[in-house]
């Protein structure tokens, strides 16, 4: 016949199950927060390589300051595209391009993925920014 | 008490394995992130050099006021490799930097954006080949003559397209009169202060530190080795490829600095290299050199089933025979030299291929192209235009001759509608400050 288990036995497992709990209960937590803010991280960087491959798209002299709003998985993004002119080089402290005669300086663009924290309240996850030359560019 | 180690073993083991995966997808996502970044101080370098190159084909004053020093104290260093400034205050630590082409006729980029990745480089490289827009009026004739002593050419084989005569009186019936200026006007405006240059760099070089006194033979068994510049004085260089089977390919983007002669042979496919040779320049057999920047003082010979495309600029002669091609895009330009050098002289021979850009330089210049061969784009001589076959494109001469006494143009024919409509021309003519990107890749 199988023997029960004891009060004292039960007690043990109790407590020891619960001292474990605590930092497994940790672990498992700060994993899951790392593993979903990679994948944040990895919206924000697919959203910024979609503004850039619209970018490029784009007549250099075309590119204005724009914004535009995505959802993905039931979250709000916002992507936020900003093209350097040299009042935003000077404004950023930035010495200018050099120009040359025979071609205007390069689009210095910048484009940072946001995500919504609240009704008007955004996050921003992810920023990069690059030179383009003034031409057109294949795609 | 064993289902209670059960348990614990269970939960040690979820949480070891959701701590791997998590730690593995950080791991990934902020690689993609870094690589993403090189990717983008790689284009910007491009943006850079482009602008760079443009500054040098029309010279400007010196601004003081744009030497940047943001390189020494924001997060984003820009190597400048040429006397020029290009800020950039990118958004985390790396570099951008590209090297100067050996001419910027056809612009060949070759640009280098690197990260660090837990201490070590994770570096993207682009290459990219920038050429002109054609210009509207000069080259839309067939062809161009603007010897006014040559007298008026008999042109008894096919011309398709308009041809222009430079005369003071009134042109025959069937020409139209050439209207003022030179053939400067079919000649990139930087072709003289590259070619100083390019001189000015490989004499460097030679002088440096790092110069190997005598020459080397590389295989795949030998290859080069792992820098970005080589340099061999008092030398030849042979890169020597197999004979059967799949080609060799060095790794690519390297500078060559040779104080003798260069050949490339057996089967072998180099890629992005830029080539500086005080002796002569062979490419034979079945050796495929692409997006390649040659400035040789001795000449330059493709032969046999071998292929060229990029930029050659050479002291003397260019000689393209046997199957061997030119392949677009590429500009080609020769300029006299001493002795047996003296007469500049570009020919396409027996059944070679060409899709280039190709300038003699000087009154005493030749181009010849052969029955057999297939050219297509345009040809400048300041001196002489052979064609023995079919000109597919443009051809621009101080006079016109196809081989046959008597005849002077019987067996030569000039196709003008037949240039290819994506024909690549070079950067910094006269009227044409237009930019077109012919290719970009990434290599790494």
């Amino acid at each position: 016949m199988r023997r029960a288990y004891t009060l004292v036995e039960v007690l043990m497992a109790l407590v020891i199950l619960s001292v474990l709990a605590v930092p497994l209960g940790y672990v498992l937590q700060t994993t899951g927060e790392g593993s979903a803010r990679a994948r944040l991280r990895d919206q924000a960087l697919a959203l910024a390589q979609e503004a850039w491959t619209l970018s490029r798209a784009t007549d250099p002299d075309s590119l204005r300051d724009s914004a535009w709003d995505r959802d993905i998985s039931g979250a709000r993004w916002r992507l936020v595209r900003d093209v350097f002119d040299s009042a935003d080089r000077a404004a950023a402290g930035l010495p200018p391009i050099r120009p040359s005669s025979a071609l205007q300086p390069p689009v210095e663009i910048s484009v940072c993925a946001l995500r919504a924290r609240g009704e008007d309240d955004w996050d921003t996850v992810r920023c990069f920014r690059w030179l383009r030359p003034r031409t057109r560019i294949l795609p | 008490m064993p289902m209670v180690l059960f348990g614990m073993a269970l939960a040690l083991l979820i949480a070891a394995v959701g701590w791997t995966r998590a730690w593995t997808r950080r791991t990934e996502s902020a690689h993609l992130c870094l690589a993403w970044q090189s990717r983008l101080l790689a284009e910007s370098a491009t943006a850079c050099a482009l602008q760079e190159a443009m500054a040098r084909q029309i010279p400007t004053a010196k601004d003081s006021t744009t030497r940047d020093t943001t390189a020494k104290r924001r997060s984003t260093s820009v190597q400048d490799t040429a006397d020029s400034t290009c800020g950039f205050l990118g958004p985390s630590p790396g570099t951008m930097s590209w090297e100067p082409a050996a001419g910027t006729q056809l612009l060949s980029v070759h640009a280098r954006g690197s990260v660090l990745e837990s201490g070590r480089p994770l570096v993207v490289e682009l290459r990219s080949v920038w050429g002109g827009a054609p210009p509207p009026d000069p080259f839309t004739p067939a062809l161009s003559l603007w010897d006014r002593n040559a007298g008026v050419p008999r042109l008894t084989g096919k011309v398709r397209g308009e041809v222009r005569l430079r005369a003071d009186s009134a042109v025959p019936v069937g020409f139209v009169a050439q209207p003022s200026g030179g053939i400067s006007e079919f000649v990139p405006s930087s072709l003289g202060s590259d070619t100083a240059a390019a001189m000015d760099r490989m004499a460097a070089a030679f002088r440096s530190e790092d110069a190997h006194l005598g020459g080397a033979r590389f295989s795949p068994s030998d290859p080069p080795p792992d820098q970005d510049s080589l340099v061999y004085t008092i030398g030849d260089v042979v890169f020597d490829g197999p004979w059967t089977g799949d080609p060799w390919v060095p790794p690519g983007g390297r500078t060559l600095f040779v104080e003798g002669r260069v050949e490339f042979r057996g089967r072998m496919a180099l890629d992005g290299w830029r080539i500086y040779a005080r002796g002569p320049v062979v490419v034979q057999d079945e050796a495929a050199l692409g997006s390649t920047d040659i400035f040789s003082q001795g000449g330059v010979q493709v032969s046999d089933k071998a292929s060229v495309s990029g930029q050659i600029l050479s002291k003397g002669s260019l000689v393209v025979s046997g199957n061997a091609s030119l392949a677009a895009p590429s500009f080609a330009a020769v300029w006299p030299g001493k002795g047996a050098d003296s007469i500049p002289r570009i020919e396409v021979r027996d059944r070679a291929a060409a899709t280039a850009y190709l300038v003699a330089l000087g009154g005493a210049a030749e181009i010849q192209l052969a029955p057999g061969a297939d050219f297509r784009g345009v040809a400048v001589s300041g001196g002489l235009l052979r064609v023995e076959g079919t000109l597919h494109g443009v051809g621009v001469a101080g006079r016109v001759d196809c081989g046959l006494p008597g005849s002077n143009c019987s067996a030569g024919n000039f196709d003008r509608p037949s240039l290819p409509p994506d024909f690549a021309f070079p950067l910094g003519l006269p009227g044409n400050l237009g930019l077109r990107l012919v290719s970009w890749e990434t290599t790494r």
